[in-house]
């Protein structure tokens, strides 16, 4: 008997996590970064880019789902099921981030510090429960793993600083000196937490044959070429080309891990024989 | 009331036949089939050993589907059944991922069996997750599981635990009745004896 491949979820799971993560990590890194200035001059296009990535995600795991009119009922059960508090915290994330634009738009600046706190709080959680979510499948080994959670969380991280590189060079908001060396700073518990999590996984990728894709997509182009783009940028003169260059590859990368995550995972195998032999 | 079943795997001869009774009474759809039974084999000629394992939900007492389950479609009755009120399933499949025993399945009706209006299982299961409910309908009125009753060679037992005269309370009691991945500590409510 062998483990049977997961069937279930696909490609509009995956991105569901990576547009939801997305979003989550660059509403979440812009207002970490913007807390060191009490919030002053926040840009509505990057908020708002932030919650558009987040209702993308939301549309996409919406159309995987057999009878999306009971939708609505997802949140009855977060006592238990990820599913539910996800659904939960993506709306909070929504509102919250709608809230904050309205604030900002009123000029209500009394407000903006409350509000983009609440924001943020909503952000880790969106960033971090597909991990969660992951996990709460017992039986399928790849995902009940510790790691996955912390992994999740910090790649919708270091995509929210990889859009916020590319939201800085696109409306010039003065944060490239922050952006260098945070990117690197993330990049590095990244890289940490994908060799841990895939040193003990990665025969599922040889067992599902997508080793070689997995090694191009995922380690070369959104791990090592990222790595290389911000440690350079960190210490040379010349930082925009490399942290655009770095900010793409790693987004490219990104989109690939949460698709090799869900594609690699099988059930184990019912059995009685097998484990007696 | 806790409802169980017992499999003797002494007995079963693989021959499928509860399989096709659950497909043609539950009108189950193309590839979906919520009882089977899977063949092992271990060993080398002349020391072989070769089991039918019959496999359906196991109405585990520990449910991983039912506490995954966002909408809370899936539920417990006071009979210990775990069952799934279609009406309120959104068919994310987050309970198929969960579920150890791959035991249920995703109707997308996409090909309906011909003559069936609606497509398997008619409107009401359409894009939700079902699965074997131990035919819910048939013990309300007495009766018992259709793969229980049509098998001839007496390899299912299904009854009360709970009551000290059944058939299965004796079994669990006299046998040795093991249970499918037991290291999940899942509590389900199917048994096998004979696996040795």
């Amino acid at each position: 008997m062998s483990p049977r491949l997961q069937a279930e979820w696909g490609a509009r799971v995956s991105l569901d996590f990576f547009f939801g993560g997305a979003g989550a990590g660059l509403l979440g890194s812009y207002l970490l970064i913007a807390a060191r200035n009490g919030y002053r001059g926040l840009s509505v296009a990057v908020i708002a880019t932030g919650v558009a990535l987040v209702l993308l995600g939301l549309l996409l795991l919406a159309s995987e789902l057999g009878r999306p009119a009971n939708a609505l009922r997802s949140m009855a059960n977060p006592g238990t099921s990820w599913m539910a508090r996800g659904a939960i915290f993506n709306l909070a994330l929504i509102a919250a981030a709608l809230l904050l634009i309205t604030v900002l738009l009123a000029g209500s600046r009394l407000l903006v510090p409350t509000v983009a706190m609440l924001t943020l709080l909503c952000s880790g959680l969106v960033a971090a429960y597909p991990g969660f979510l992951l996990f709460g499948a017992k039986d399928i080994r790849l995902w009940h793993s510790r790691l996955l959670p912390g992994l999740m969380f910090l790649y919708s991280l270091m995509s929210g600083l990889s859009l916020l590189t590319l939201a800085d060079s696109a409306l010039h908001l003065g944060m490239q000196a922050t952006l260098r060396p945070a990117a690197l700073i993330v990049m590095l518990p990244v890289t940490i937490l994908f060799v841990a999590f895939w040193g003990k996984s990665w025969r599922r990728l040889v067992e599902q044959q997508l080793l070689a894709p997995f090694v191009v997509s995922t380690i070369a182009a959104g791990i090592l070429l990222p790595l290389v783009c911000y440690v350079y940028a960190a210490f040379s003169g010349v930082a925009e080309l490399p942290m655009l260059l770095g900010a793409v590859s790693f987004l490219a990368g990104a989109v690939c891990l949460r698709y090799f995550v869900v594609k690699a995972a099988s059930h184990e195998p019912v059995t009685f024989l097998a484990k007696r032999s | 009331m806790k409802y169980v079943m017992v499999i003797d795997l002494n007995q079963c001869v693989g021959c499928d036949t509860c399989t096709v009774a659950c497909k043609l009474d539950n009108q189950t759809g193309s590839g979906i089939q919520w009882g089977r039974v899977i063949e092992e084999e271990s060993g080398r000629f002349p020391e072989v050993k070769k089991l039918y394992i019959p496999i359906l939900c196991m109405h585990c007492e520990e449910s991983e589907c039912l506490k995954v389950c966002p909408t809370k479609a899936t539920y417990r009755d006071p009979r210990g059944l775990v069952l799934i009120d279609y009406d309120k399933c959104m068919g994310c499949q987050y309970c198929m991922l969960a579920c150890p025993y791959m035991a249920r399945h995703f109707n997308e009706a996409r090909t309906p069996p011909p003559g069936v209006p609606g497509g398997a299982g008619g409107d009401s299961r359409k894009g939700v997750v079902e699965k074997c409910d131990f035919c819910e309908d048939r013990l309300s009125v007495g009766g018992l599981p259709r793969c229980v009753e049509v098998c001839s060679y007496d390899a299912r037992i299904f009854g009360d635990r709970d009551d000290p005269g059944s058939r299965v309370a004796k079994l669990l009691t006299e046998e040795k009745p093991e249970v499918l991945k037991p290291e999940g500590a899942y509590h389900p409510s199917v048994y096998y004896i004979g696996v040795k």
